[in-house]
């Protein structure tokens, strides 16, 4: 019977220790409404994108779908975001405050499955969302996204490209939030200079004398398209029959050859080129395996953070082709600010997102969170030029196929193709190559 | 050809040991890389490398510091807290109705017993996970969708449906004790608790331990009903969340390690506690006859 006790005692005690571990932890939680205190801390005038007729117009709308009520939205942004979009919101709720009580939420949730939340239930996903640009498709064709509000100012202030991408079949269907959702070279200073920076050949051969590596993620296909697209092919978004993806006039033997001259440079440079992810790029900085590699947007904060001084950004280099030195052409994404459909609020939910997509939100967020803009204006501010970083992943946009309409069958073909590159038994004759391209471009179409 | 049987025994057994030894090795390994990386640190300050190229971090590697962060730094505290009530609940519902479940089929007779019994065992052969969307939409219409409560009717609400093992078990106790404490004045549930229940002891143990463990292992039902709402999410649905791009660029592969390696503790530590009582519960629930 004693044991019985002690059984007892025990799960006593580990419930109390569970409720107060629960209850105990009152730190100011993720996904706590913003209080409207936030906004005062400002004391300094809060930017507003419109002016007052505009606001009183939208003050109307926005009055009369609350109906007296309380607005409620919620908002879905990345974790190391949050604190930003609160202070935000909270100054975007201070514009509107004579006209309704807005109650806005800020919740976590990674862009890179914001799509599928959204779809999976549109009724409890938020009415406000950041996502990454190849979701739009998936988005649009449901009728998940709202058309945009504001589409001749969202298009006045935005890159081209990154308004482009955020168009479905001739209508504007979320804002641009963020013009750099991709990925370029980051070299450590030590190693390797801003001229050898400049040719992938240069870069491997001093990979080669300091004994290190260059890591890039070639079985991916979000990276391997690159081996196409510096061959001159691209994407043109979809045929008629709206499901099979549409190329440009490519010419195949130049294409080939691209191919085949990326995977004759891996094969000579086998012992120092390394395919990973491109966590493993900053991995091999810290460890000081790595020279250079290809590393994403979001990587920059860790790779600065592992390379202090050093760190070394730049677009991606040249690939001698034929003899002929020829930029790496990749493919570039962006971020968007989507409204959702369903949203019972579509008034302030799109004034909400025009604002948080606004200049001065991405000005700020440029410098709290090394964002890049898609805002023309922000993009040609003193703090991105001279940010080394962000002036070098906008500069490779544009040398880039826009990650718009891309059918799901694109990425595993590519992939396919760049670990076949990778692999030095190959024999990467020229008919051996070019079968390989052909059967990768027949997948894409086919599968 | 070697004639002593005791050199041979030696031999044979070496050889087997070493076999084995190699196997453990192989088994246990995973889970050595786990719990030593997860002590490992940046000796120079900083967030550590996601990945090393060595197996063993270097002996001026290791240290706390991801496991101070984990709970002073992340949400993992709270995450934890709301697996444990989960798992404490679940396991108090599911026990006890799994006991009553068993003893009725056990004990009483009742006209559509059989039928019954054929019913709750084909409903227990359907996974729980296959009803999910179902679920997910009943929930929301109660309101019950990203609460506790409603992850909790999810892993309680089906439970007596396992009573099989249980019934098996009570089978093997012998009714004349019943029919004893009944000529002695007791009612059906004096007899069940007095006489039935203390005699189960090691199959309730049996119960105990798998209710308390599967809150701590599912993913799936955990990742549709809580959605969004990271304050109320268990263990599982938390790492998880830390192995997306945005987290592993931020170096939360280190938590990942650590968190995995916390989440074993109260299982482990129930295991231990239980252990002699659970070996009896198997294999009696197995001896039947």
């Amino acid at each position: 019977m004693n044991a019985k006790r002690i059984l007892a005692l025990l799960f006593a005690v580990l419930m109390v220790a569970g409720c107060l571990a629960a209850c105990g932890e009152t730190k100011p939680a993720t996904t706590d409404p913003v209080d409207g205190t936030q906004a005062a801390t400002g004391a300094q005038t809060t930017f507003v994108p419109w002016s007052a007729e505009d606001i009183a117009d939208l003050g109307a709308n926005i009055q009369k779908e609350a109906a007296g009520n309380k607005v409620t939205l919620k908002v879905w942004q990345p974790e190391a975001a949050q604190d930003v979009f609160k202070a935000q919101v909270a100054d975007f709720k201070e514009i509107f405050k004579d006209y309704a009580e807005i109650e806005i939420e800020v919740a976590i949730q990674g862009e890179g499955d914001a799509g599928a939340n959204v779809l999976s239930d549109p009724n409890t996903a938020a009415d406000v969302f950041g996502f990454a640009s190849d979701q739009i498709m998936k988005l649009a064709k449901p009728g998940a996204l709202a058309n945009v509000m504001f589409p001749n100012e969202v298009t006045s202030m935005n890159t081209p490209a990154s308004v482009e991408a955020a168009t479905y079949e001739g209508n504007l269907v979320a804002y641009p939030e963020v013009g750099d959702n991709s990925y370029f070279l980051c070299y450590d200073k030590r190693d390797i200079t801003a001229d050898q920076a400049k040719s992938l050949e240069a870069i491997l051969e001093a990979c080669k004398a300091n004994n290190k590596r260059f890591i890039m993620n070639t079985g991916d296909g979000y990276f391997a398209c690159m081996f196409l697209f510096t061959g001159g092919l691209e994407t043109m978004g979809l045929e008629e029959d709206g499901e099979t993806q549409k190329f440009n006039d490519y010419d195949i033997d130049q294409v080939t050859a691209s191919v085949k001259a990326f995977a004759d440079l891996f094969k000579t440079y086998k012992a120092n080129f390394e395919s990973n992810q491109t966590s493993a790029v900053v991995d091999g900085f810290k460890n000081g395996t790595t020279s250079a590699g290809v590393i994403g947007s979001w990587d920059v904060a860790s790779a600065k953070a592992a390379l202090g001084e050093n760190a070394g950004f730049a677009i991606l280099p040249t690939i001698n082709i034929n003899g002929t030195d020829t930029p790496i052409k990749n493919m570039f994404g962006y971020k968007f600010i989507g409204v959702n459909s369903q949203t019972k609020f579509p008034y302030t939910a799109q004034a909400l997102a025009y604002y948080l997509s606004n200049e001065e939100c991405q000005q700020e967020r440029a410098e709290q969170l090394e964002w890049g803009p898609s805002n023309i204006n922000v993009a040609n501010s003193d703090f991105v030029t001279n940010n080394e970083s962000m002036s070098a992943i906008l500069a490779q946009a544009t040398n880039s196929v826009p990650q718009t309409i891309i059918v799901g069958t694109f990425w595993d073909p590519c992939a396919a193709l760049g670990t076949y590159i990778t692999e030095s038994s190959n024999d990467f004759s020229e008919a051996n190559v070019k079968a390989e391209v052909e059967k990768c471009i027949n997948n894409i179409l086919d599968l | 050809m070697i004639k002593s049987y005791k050199l041979r025994r030696g031999l044979a057994n070496t050889f087997i040991y070493i076999l084995l030894a190699v196997l453990g090795l192989i088994w246990i390994f995973p889970l050595v890389w786990l719990v030593l990386h997860s002590f490992r640190i940046n000796p120079a300050g900083g967030d550590p490398a996601t990945m090393v190229d060595h197996l063993f971090p270097h002996l001026d590697e290791y240290g706390i510091n991801n496991y101070v962060e984990l709970f002073t730094k992340t949400d993992f505290l709270r995450w934890f807290g709301n697996t444990f009530i989960i798992a404490v609940v679940c396991c108090i519902i599911s026990t006890l109705s799994v006991l009553v479940v068993a003893y009725a089929f056990s004990r009483l007779r009742f006209k559509a017993r059989k039928p019954l019994i054929n019913v709750g065992m084909i409903m227990g052969m359907f996974p729980g996970f296959m009803t999910m969307i179902a679920l997910y939409y009943i929930l929301k219409m109660m309101g019950l969708d990203q609460t506790l409560l409603g992850l909790i009717l999810c892993y309680s609400a089906g439970s007596g449906l396992g009573y099989l093992v249980m019934k098996g078990y009570l089978d093997t106790i012998p009714h004349a004790l019943d029919e004893a404490a009944t000529i002695d004045g007791a009612n059906q549930f004096q007899v069940f608790w007095k006489i039935i229940l203390p005699m189960a002891k090691p199959m309730v143990i049996y119960q105990i331990l798998t209710s308390f463990i599967s809150p701590w292992c599912d993913f799936i039902l955990v990742r549709l009903i809580m959605q969004d709402n990271v304050n109320n999410y268990t263990v599982s649905r938390g790492l998880w969340m830390w192995t997306e791009q945005e987290y592993k660029a931020q170096g939360y592969f280190r938590f990942f390690l650590a968190g995995s390696v916390v989440v074993s503790i109260p299982i482990t530590a129930l295991f231990l506690y239980m252990q002699k009582y659970y070996v009896e519960g198997v294999t009696a629930g197995g001896v039947k006859g």
